[in-house]
């Protein structure tokens, strides 16, 4: 393995002697440099490079790209703009590699899509079989009889960027207008198994049920029968009781039969004056007594209820308590109706109320209206909401379908069952007693199919059934739209809230019972950090604790366990927050990586820092902080990502220098050169005999993502418009159309002649080795050159062209090859008109521009210092 | 799959000796929570009010619901900020935690009281939307279920 680190006698002991000298330039090092002063550095370390990186044994590689993605792609229809957000997901239950990528299309197709990597065909929609889908449905499997259910808001609330993290098979989204996640990993209609979203969470319902109270029933018993448990009853007369309501029985002769206190039986109904039930006991008959379907209360039952995602285990909170209900021998009647009534017409999107209380919360939700005039099954969705009187649906019912103060009720199109919870008599504890099928379809009457209604018949207590041991879900909130999302010890974090962006939002864990953690944050589970007039820009996981970033220059640390908040614990005693004592912000939170060596991170002032929590962090950006300083405004749009591949171990960061107006520059640092350039445990760099290794190529990455591919290979994916690029393709590796030509390969070494630039010194012969056959040279378009410096006239670095001559493969040299004598890759200089004369001089690889692994290796130079000056 | 019912709809509708009582519609208000048969308790909705200072309306409805979901409605549905004072919707407390006495705040206080949900003796304080006066709220809001707010 070459020696990464330089002897420092290197530097030290050069002597200064006329005469010919020959060096052998191998082992190349150091990536580009463009801060160390060049009389330290010798002519084995890279100067100024581009489209390149280090190969193994210190070999110098040009770039290799290819598009991944393009507009070719069967069912991708271009729009012309920038993706501006990618996220690479593997569907382990499909054993598929799936990508999202957004732009900020409001048209059309929109702006969210998704394909299959490496491509291929899937089926979509059960309809059509295509190699990438747009992303605007919202739909669950269970309530899919209406197949897709288009976004019913502005495409502009799914456009880019989004933040993401992955938690419990959820992708969490935040792009700052809209709370969403992504469900993966499931089969949807036919054959159809691609990524889609619904919202993030399920907002309460709020609005409390309503509640008709009717008179009870009673029947009197002629005989009843228990056998094998089950208890046969004949009544003297038909009872009227119907199936699934529960009776008490009292007054049998053999009180065995008699419901015990605070409990109740469910029935099957078998004839107009016969019912059984379910009773433990001997077998044995009795006769007399009376059956009743009715609830008495001393002081009385209040109820609640949920919303419910089946196909992800989700309950909300619940809705707004009813009051008490003070039963006298009575049934109830719940229903799930909002406040006032609505009309509409055909054909026009507007809903107007008649007291009513609309809620600009319900854009995005779904319409269930109890009476439909012209038919029903009918489907709306709420775009948005004027005032507690007048809404506007996403598209209107048919021409011949309308509504006249009918009562409705708002749904997330998400939910799949509602969960109805109740109190004991005076209790304070709502435990759940029905679970109801919810049905989207308008029209049909909310007594039959809609699952809006329940009967509450029974007049049992708690914990009899029907009441069960689980309780309202209180702290099941949604969490509020922000920017942008983490996670801290498997809850996801939110920041960037607009309306409190000193403060972050985190997940639920103990106080979810019932539900999905993920998708609920209590609203006390806030905390709020101490930085004046910034803002939370980022957020990183190290296994000491989370370190938090300002826009500006605070950094903390979060350690220990973070817990619910409520108000019985509203202290996080078993977490702290310390200021960390750097001077150190975050200039964008897409630009924050943990990585095997530590977190990095670009500040605000446009430096790359590494922190390993040990010690304090380290400059690891300063041999390319003078590319760092030309990022422009746009510094919040760059981008960092950790990309593994073989030996390839990069940290990879996008931004957008000088006038551009995307991410139009990657820069690669190599993590595996950094760990064992720098001091141990240290990362320190005398910049001299070490230094972070950086290389820089030159893409148009508004966005980058590391994926898997099929055969679990990594892949760098940079984002472009209509185009996705493989910025480190492989010979074989997955490529929608061909490998692209990559111009501007090119690295130019640290000068010859550092070490005495009173020498004039002369090129004799000149030797340049790559990975191929010298007579291929030519042919494949490699050049080589030598940059002349007198420092009088062009001065090192401050006019860093230098005087160059250009050696053509073939045309400066041999075009033969003689073997151990001549070859293409051979220049004879100081003959002819050939010559190369200077006190410093410095040597170039440019490499060919087409398809190929091109790979360099270094100079083999004899030069000879004539004369001191 | 039909729903899954406790009992079944469809019992005779006849009044019983101890007809519910209706409550009075709130003043301003277009919502009578009461409005339909008098055995009938009408759903009452709880909303935010005031400026929403950043956060999205399902954020504040959410918050509003959390927030309000067991304290009393006399008046049918119920306003406030949830980023705001919320004395309008909960009574003053004692010292500590303790309430003060004989003022229901909570619909079960209500319901201990004998008020069932035929009317309250209290009147919740109309909440005025309040101008924001800093992005970051600095009292987080209480949560639902524990008793009066605690100061």
């Amino acid at each position: 393995m070459a020696i990464r680190r330089r002897p420092v006698s290197e530097f030290e002991a050069t002597a200064a002697k006329i005469g010919s000298q020959t060096v052998t330039l191998e082992a190349l090092a150091g990536g580009y440099n463009g801060y160390t002063a060049p009389n330290l550095l010798s002519p084995q370390f890279w100067a100024a490079a581009s489209q390149c990186y280090a190969g193994l044994f210190g070999t110098i590689r040009r770039a290799r790209f290819a598009p991944a993605f393009n507009n070719t792609a069967t069912g991708y229809v271009t729009s012309g703009l920038r993706m501006e957000s990618m996220f690479a997901l593997q569907d382990i239950t499909n054993a598929v590699e799936w990508v999202l990528f957004e732009n900020q299309n409001t048209s059309g197709n929109g702006p969210r899509w998704v394909f299959q990597y490496p491509l291929a065909n899937f089926t979509n929609l059960m309809v059509n079989t295509k190699q990438a889908s747009p992303v605007t449905s919202i739909w669950t499997i269970v309530n899919n009889q209406f197949g897709q259910l288009a976004f019913p808001l502005s495409l502009s609330m799914l456009a880019g960027p989004y933040s993401r993290v992955t938690i419990n098979n959820f992708i969490l989204e935040a792009n700052n207008q809209f709370r969403s996640k992504v469900l993966y990993g499931l089969t949807g209609p036919g054959t159809d198994f691609s990524p889609f979203f619904e919202f993030w969470g399920i907002d309460a319902p709020d609005v409390s049920p309503s509640i008709t109270l009717s008179a009870g029933l009673t029947a009197s018993i002629s005989s009843l029968l228990r056998t094998s448990n089950v208890v046969t009853v004949l009544t003297t007369a038909n009872h009227g009781f119907t199936t699934g309501q529960y009776v008490t029985i009292s007054g049998v002769a053999d009180s065995s039969f008699n419901s015990a206190s605070g409990t109740t039986q469910q029935i099957s109904v078998t004839g107009s004056a016969s019912f059984t039930f379910a009773q433990v006991g001997t077998d044995i008959g009795s006769t007399g007594g009376t059956a009743t379907v009715q609830i008495t209360q001393t002081v009385g039952r209040s109820y609640q209820y949920a919303w419910e995602n089946a196909n992800t285990g989700h309950v909300s909170a619940p809705s707004p308590a009813s009051q008490f209900v003070k039963y006298s021998n009575q049934i109830g009647t719940i229903d799930l109706v909002e406040p006032g009534t609505i009309s509409f017409i055909g054909g026009s999107t507007a809903v107007t109320g008649v007291g009513t209380s609309f809620s600009a919360a319900w854009a995005g939700k779904l319409l269930w209206t109890e009476t439909l005039a012209g038919g029903t099954g009918q489907t709306a969705f709420i775009q948005s909401v004027t005032d507690g009187l007048h809404m506007t649906l996403a598209a209107p019912y048919p021409a011949l379908v309308s509504a006249s103060g009918s009562r409705f009720m708002v749904i997330d199109p998400q939910v799949t069952h509602v969960r109805l919870y109740e109190t004991g008599d005076g209790g304070s504890v709502y435990f759940r007693t029905a679970r109801n099928v919810v049905a989207f379809g308008s029209g049909g009457g909310i007594g039959a199919s809609s699952g809006l209604r329940f009967t509450d018949t029974s007049n049992s207590q708690p914990p009899n059934a029907p009441f069960t041991s689980e309780i309202t879900q209180n702290f099941n909130v949604p969490p509020p739209i922000g920017k942008y999302v983490a996670d801290y010890q498997g809850r996801p974090i939110v920041f960037g809230v607009p309306g409190a962006q000193q403060s972050f939002f985190y997940g639920n864990m103990e106080t979810t019972v019932v539900g999905q953690p993920p998708e609920s944050f209590a609203p006390l589970n806030q905390v709020t950090l101490p930085i004046g007039d910034g803002i939370i820009n980022g957020w990183a996981n190290l296994p000491t604790g989370a370190v938090i970033w300002s826009n500006h220059q605070d950094m903390f640390k979060l350690a220990g366990l973070l817990t619910d908040n409520t108000v019985s614990n509203q202290f996080q005693l078993g977490a702290t927050i310390q200021r960390l004592p750097y001077r150190l912000g975050c200039g964008s939170a897409f630009a924050t990586t943990v990585t095997n060596l530590g977190v990095f991170w670009l500040t605000g002032d446009r430096q790359v820092m590494l922190f390993t929590d040990h010690y304090a962090p380290k400059n690891v950006g300063i041999p390319i902080q003078d590319i760092l300083n030309r990022i422009n405004g746009r510094i919040s749009f760059a981008r960092m990502k950790n990309y593994k591949r073989g030996e390839r171990n990069w940290l990879a960061l996008a931004v957008s220098l000088d006038s551009s107006t995307f991410n139009n520059k990657l820069l690669l640092l190599d993590l595996d050169l950094l760990a064992s350039n720098g001091q141990p445990s240290y990362f320190t760099f005398d910049m001299a005999t070490n230094q972070p290794t950086w290389y820089l190529f030159d893409i148009n990455c508004e966005c980058i993502e590391t994926a898997l591919d099929n055969l679990s290979q990594n892949h760098l994916l940079c984002g472009d418009v209509d185009l996705i690029t493989d910025a480190d393709y492989h010979t074989n590796d997955f490529t929608i159309a061909s490998e692209q030509n990559v111009s501007g390969g090119t690295v130019t070494l640290h000068a010859l002649g550092n070490e005495n630039p009173e020498l004039i010194k002369q090129i004799d012969w000149l030797r340049a080795n790559t990975n191929q056959l010298p007579s291929a040279l030519q042919a494949q378009g490699w050049s080589f050159g030598i940059l002349q410096y007198d420092d009088e006239q062009w001065v090192l670095n401050a006019v860093n062209t230098g005087n160059l001559v250009t050696l053509t493969p073939g045309v400066n040299s041999d075009v033969i090859v003689r073997p151990l004598e001549n070859s293409p890759a051979d220049f004879r200089l100081n003959q002819g008109q050939l010559f190369a004369k200077g006190r410093r001089l410095q040597l170039q690889v440019n490499f060919p521009s087409t398809p190929g692994n091109w790979e360099f290796r270094g100079f083999q130079v004899r030069y000879t210092n004539n004369y001191e000056r | 799959m039909p729903p899954l019912y406790i009992g079944s709809p469809g019992i005779a509708t006849t009044l019983t000796s101890k007809p519910i009582k209706a409550m009075p519609p709130r003043a301003g208000s277009p919502v009578n929570p009461m409005s339909g048969p008098s055995n009938t308790l009408g759903p009452q909705a709880i909303r935010p009010t005031g400026p929403t200072q950043g956060f999205d309306p399902a954020y504040l409805q959410n918050l509003a619901t959390a927030i309000g979901g067991l304290f009393s409605r006399p008046q049918g549905n119920l306003s406030f900020n949830p980023l705001g004072d919320l004395s309008g919707i909960s009574q003053k407390t004692g010292f500590g935690n303790a309430p003060v006495p004989g003022i229901p705040g909570t619909m079960l206080q209500d319901a201990l009281n004998g008020l069932g949900f035929g009317g309250s003796l209290t009147t919740p304080q109309q909440v005025q939307p309040q101008q924001p006066t800093s992005p970051i709220k600095p009292q987080p809001p209480r949560i639902p279920g524990r008793g009066p707010r605690q100061e």
